[in-house]
């Protein structure tokens, strides 16, 4: 117990007699935390908006102008048994109608809208697939392609499929290459703030070399003089990543709720919980620290 | 070369610069390792000693060096604490035993200061409290005088004479022809690595203070010169 003590009052005495290269070292640990935590949740929110807009994505049918409510029932029927089909919305020309004015507004098409004689919007029925990658199957199962190149729709009520899976892939295509390109630049920057840590450990250690002979010199055993260290190292990635912990609070309080409550879609960025990114960041960065000292130590107590 | 030590005995061993001196004192604590022969201390091979071990052997010798390798950023008890610290000391035995040794070395009065607000002299004997404050058999200093004006080195030289008759070895390299001859003591000669002499002399019994007198004497430096601190005994 006594040791811990003693280690502890060692490590604080050289925190503060070279106080210059342990600022250095604090500032690196918080500029690199601080970028770490503002790129986690991004590349995060990159894969979540792209599930979102996938979840999104449905199969619109169609039914044909003169197509009965009863027959469209039956449709609904038919494809809520299709596999992959998570649900289905019926949508009645009354609610396409009602939609529309909704979309529409108060503008000059909303007159254009009150003089048409009757309803010209068709029944549809909005299919849901459990996966977006699906929605061709289901499709297929809808209107099954037939030999002589005619589809054949499973009731002769419907008048066609509407289908989002184009629009599915561009979707893909483009979050997969953020993702890809945020991802690359995120660990770029990991394998950077790592040095630039480790070399900031390495050079406050380096003028203490000399201290370090002289403790070996006077009988001291190695892990005597490397706990110091590693303390001081701990010490100085707890100051580092709390300092930048507290900074992205501030940012999330500040910034990113007041945006989140106007616009949904960040809010919608169910991104990493605070506390997770909290305890990732702490984590790393007081495993790294104190990793950093104690490896870069090594050479020197090569006596 | 082969030569032994006796427990308790005081000798030098003498050679110009680069003759081996230092590889000398530095194989003694595994410094450095023999590229052939034995170093027996206290009849057991050091070179064969586990690397695990290396700090217990230097724990049990005591080490000044010309360039006092004090730590810099420590205050002068501090200095000495660390040897304590290192072998696990408790804090009572280190509060009892640090100002007592900076008495017996006449730094009392400078116990909080920083090695870089001492004079050489000074920073020899804190370097030397700390060699001794665990009280080891043996006792190596390499050059303990080669930074220091003739006065302060008699100091010196009165201080490892002091811890000698306490019975501890004291093993000292130097160029310092003069002092080792005024000093009447074992004398070991190194030339290019060899040992070419090795010379008992007769040396007497006598007092620290006869000691010191007789140094001062012989060497032309007035008893009552500048006595460096340290305190007549």
């Amino acid at each position: 117990m006594t040791r811990v003590f003693f280690f502890l009052a060692e490590a604080l005495r050289a925190l503060r007699r070279s106080a210059a290269p342990s600022l250095a070292a604090i500032v690196t640990v918080v500029l690199t935390t601080l970028l770490i935590g503002v790129f986690v949740p991004v590349i995060k929110a990159s894969s979540t908006t792209n599930q979102n807009v996938r979840s999104e994505l449905t199969l619109r049918v169609f039914m044909k102008q003169n197509a009965t409510t009863k027959q469209a029932v039956a449709v609904q029927k038919r494809i809520n048994k299709i596999p992959h089909v998570e649900r289905t919305d019926f949508v009645s020309k009354a609610d396409a109608l009602k939609e529309l004015r909704g979309n529409i507004g108060k503008g000059p098409l909303s007159a254009g809208l009150t003089q048409l004689k009757h309803n010209p919007l068709p029944i549809t029925i909005n299919v849901y697939p459990d996966d977006a990658d699906n929605l061709n199957s289901i499709q297929r199962q809808i209107v099954r392609p037939s030999a002589n190149g005619k589809a054949r729709p499973i009731s002769p009520a419907i008048k066609g499929v509407g289908n989002s899976q184009q629009l599915a892939n561009q979707i893909r295509t483009v979050t997969n290459a953020v993702k890809i390109i945020l991802s690359v630049i995120a660990v770029l920057l990991l394998v950077a703030s790592l040095m630039l840590v480790a070399n900031t450990i390495r050079l406050s250690i380096y003028a203490r070399r000399r201290e370090v002979e002289v403790m070996k010199l006077v009988g001291a055993t190695n892990w005597f003089i490397r706990w110091p260290f590693v303390i001081e190292g701990l010490i100085v990635g707890l100051l580092g990543a709390g300092i930048a912990i507290g900074l992205l609070w501030v940012g999330k309080v500040a910034i990113i709720d007041p945006l989140a409550q106007n616009f949904a879609l960040i809010d919608n960025f169910s991104t990493i919980g605070f506390a997770q990114l909290i305890a990732l960041l702490a984590g790393s960065a007081v495993v790294i620290s104190a990793l950093g000292s104690g490896v870069t130590l090594r050479r020197f107590l090569r006596i | 070369m082969s030569f032994g030590l006796n427990r308790g005995e005081f000798a030098f061993v003498v050679g110009a610069t680069g003759c081996g001196k230092s590889t000398l004192i530095r194989t003694l604590i595994r410094d450095v390792e023999p590229a052939s022969g034995q170093v027996l201390i206290a009849g057991r091979d050091i070179n064969k000693l586990r690397k695990s071990r290396v700090p217990h052997l230097r724990r049990r010798i005591g080490t000044v060096f010309q360039d006092f390798k004090l730590l810099p950023n420590r205050t002068v008890y501090d200095n000495v604490a660390y040897a304590l610290q290192v072998i696990g000391a408790g804090r009572g035995e280190i509060r009892r035993q640090v100002p007592e040794i900076l008495r017996l070395v006449g730094l009392q009065g400078k116990i909080n200061n920083y090695p870089d607000q001492l004079s050489g002299g000074e920073q020899q004997r804190v370097s030397i409290a700390r060699g001794f404050v665990n009280h080891p058999p043996l006792l190596l200093a390499d050059e303990p005088t080669g930074n220091l004006d003739p006065e302060t080195s008699i100091g010196i030289m009165q201080l490892l004479y002091r811890i000698n008759r306490t019975g501890t070895t004291v093993f000292v390299a130097t160029h310092d022809r003069d002092m080792v001859d005024r000093m009447r003591r074992r004398v070991l000669a190194l030339d290019e690595g060899r040992l070419i002499r090795d010379e008992a002399s007769a040396g007497y019994d006598e007092s620290t203070r006869e000691f010191a007198v007789r140094m001062r004497a012989e060497m032309g430096v007035g008893d009552e010169g500048h006595t460096n601190g340290e305190p007549s005994s």
